[in-house]
């Protein structure tokens, strides 16, 4: 069985002797963007190159940080905003997901949605929020609405696909190994489809964090949003600033737990790792 | 050998409808006897994987009845296991997860379907890769795996598509010889599609050789010498040559027709 020695189990130990430089060098390299920027910024504020009230230094935005940290309103409004994210996502992956399947599936039920979803497939999020405050009042229910609709788009068409293109040739496999057609949806077709199931989902957290930060920046009295949304009103650029960097801190550590979760999930796939760091 | 285990009884093939048809095969009759190792040896688009795919009972004869055991064959079943030429592994399944499969949706129960993988991984040589997914394989233990996960499905009839016509001709080589091993332990009826001369005359009990398309069968050839053959045997020698001139005719006069006259259905 020469062939079979191909691979032998267990890869051999990587030689690690520049591992400690590489790792150093690596660091410096992915660092020396932000603390430039953050240093020019911080320069030019002090310098008063930079208005404060148009952008406040990064020590400024510290400050507020602190103060927002210390009276708890910080706390208050990432916990309200962490609720209302994880609630709309899971709702929209639980109805997204099965609908997907089936539009993907079943042709007819494809072409019986095709024109629905052509025409509210490209509303974007941000029209929504007017019915949705008219529909669900001020408050977390139409935060909610808006994270979810935002999330679902994304997973609906990336299920709908990866269901309908499912190469045929598993099937066909898994017709000739006894497989009953009942059992082909569950058996073969789900799994094939995963990969695309969880780019969609992960495309879809994307998008959930737009809706949610609109919603609460117009239609909530708590949030990350709403933070933002308030520091501009009581002329807070420096807290503006804080619920910005809040938003994107949120946004990239959701990102992340479900890169994590769809490498584990997916450890069969080949593009497993893919190029994002 | 009373009673053919495949029967294949003026079957025609045509892909499409009206003017634009593709006629893929000819009538086409065949009878394979139980036991028996068949090589379907012809040009490639020639209707093989068509008719092979009739026979595991993934597509219909447009015309003309195909038969197991005196029944017509009514759709897939696990008695007619299918090896692809592509491997059609599962991906998302490890090496064990891919043959304990069959016994699985066969509703064996895990203890017994995990018994009759790991026998089955073992005799393809693939002992201790039980955990490995497809991605992670050498194409010749992927094809291992896909001879695996079939047997362990115990078919009473194997049918094998071009399974080697990916491999390296050192690897295909040391395939044909374990294949063979492993039909001489259970004599399985076997329908075995190649485009290759020798992999047919190393292996088959008899030869069907193919028209291009739309395919009808030229000849049939029984090939006499004892296993294991030695290629280089005067017999085997002579026997490749009238098995190439066959083939090479086929070819030639087919690529003399007119470009512009395809064979298209009436
Ligand atoms: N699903 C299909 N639709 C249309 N034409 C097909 C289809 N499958 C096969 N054919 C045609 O039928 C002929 C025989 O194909 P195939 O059986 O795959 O040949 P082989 O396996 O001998 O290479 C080819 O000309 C091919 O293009
Ligand atoms: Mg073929």
């Amino acid at each position: 069985m020469a062939d079979v020695a191909v691979k032998s189990p267990g890869p051999p130990a990587k030689p690690s002797s520049h591992g400690g430089r590489k790792v150093i060098l690596n660091f410096l390299v992915y660092a020396a963007l932000p603390v430039l920027l953050l240093g020019g910024w911080q320069l030019g504020s002090d310098c008063g190159y930079i208005q404060d009230y148009l952008l406040p230094s990064p020590l400024a935005a510290v400050h507020g940080f602190s103060e927002v940290l210390r009276d708890g309103t910080l706390a208050t409004n990432l916990w309200a905003s962490v609720v209302r994210s994880v609630s709309g996502f899971a709702i929209a992956a639980a109805i997204a997901v099965p609908f997907g399947i089936l539009t993907g599936w079943f042709r007819l039920f494809r072409k019986f949605t095709y024109v629905t979803l052509l025409l509210l497939v490209p509303i974007p999020i941000t029209a929504w929020i007017s019915i949705a405050i008219l529909w669900f009042g001020l408050g977390d229910k139409s935060a909610i609405f808006l994270v979810a609709l935002g999330a679902a788009v994304p997973i609906l068409i990336n299920t709908m696909h990866g269901v309908e293109w499912v190469d045929k040739i598993y099937i066909e496999a898994a017709r000739t190994l006894g497989t009953r057609p009942h059992e082909l949806l569950w058996r073969i077709i789900l799994p094939v489809a995963l990969p695309n199931i969880f780019t969609g989902l992960r495309l879809g957290l994307r998008n959930s964090w737009a809706g949610l930060v609109v919603a609460e920046m117009i239609g909530a009295k708590s949030g990350v949003g709403y933070m933002i949304w308030d520091a501009r009103l009581m002329m807070r650029s420096d807290l503006l600033i804080t619920g910005m960097f809040l938003v994107g801190i949120l946004g990239s550590l959701s990102d992340q737990i479900m890169a994590l979760v769809s490498k584990h999930v997916l450890r069969w796939h080949e593009s497993v790792g893919g190029h994002d760091g | 050998m009373a009673e053919p285990k495949i029967v294949a009884h003026g079957i025609t093939k045509y892909f499409g409808v009206g003017a634009g048809a593709v006629k893929a095969l000819e009538p086409f009759d065949l009878f394979v006897n139980t036991g028996e190792f068949i090589c379907i040896l012809g040009p490639s688009g020639c209707g093989k994987s068509t008719f092979l795919r009739m026979v595991a009972g993934l597509i219909e004869p447009s015309t003309g009845s195909l038969f197991m055991d005196g029944q017509p064959i009514a759709g897939p079943h696990r008695e007619r296991g299918l090896v692809f030429q592509e491997y059609a592994l599962f991906p998302w399944k490890t090496v064990l997860g891919n043959v304990m499969y069959g016994p699985l949706v066969q509703r064996l129960g895990r203890r017994k379907a995990h018994d009759i993988a790991t026998e089955q991984i073992n005799r393809v040589g693939l002992k201790g890769f039980e955990s490995r997914f497809p991605r992670e394989l050498s194409g010749g233990m992927k094809q291992r795996v896909g001879i695996a996960r079939v047997l362990a499905n115990q078919p009473e009839v194997l049918l094998m598509d071009e399974p080697f016509g990916a491999l390296d001709s050192i690897t295909r080589g040391i395939m044909q010889q374990d294949l063979l091993k492993l039909w001489l332990e259970e004599r399985k009826t076997v329908l075995f599609v190649t485009h290759s001369v020798e992999e047919a005359i190393y292996l088959a009990d008899r030869i069907v050789v193919m028209s291009p398309r739309p395919g009808r069968i030229v000849s049939i050839i029984a090939v006499e010498p004892a296993r294991p053959r030695n290629l280089l045997s005067s017999e085997c020698i002579a026997l490749r040559a009238q098995l190439t001139r066959l083939v090479e005719e086929q070819v030639v006069s087919a690529s003399s027709r007119p470009m512009n006259m395809p064979a298209y259905a009436d």
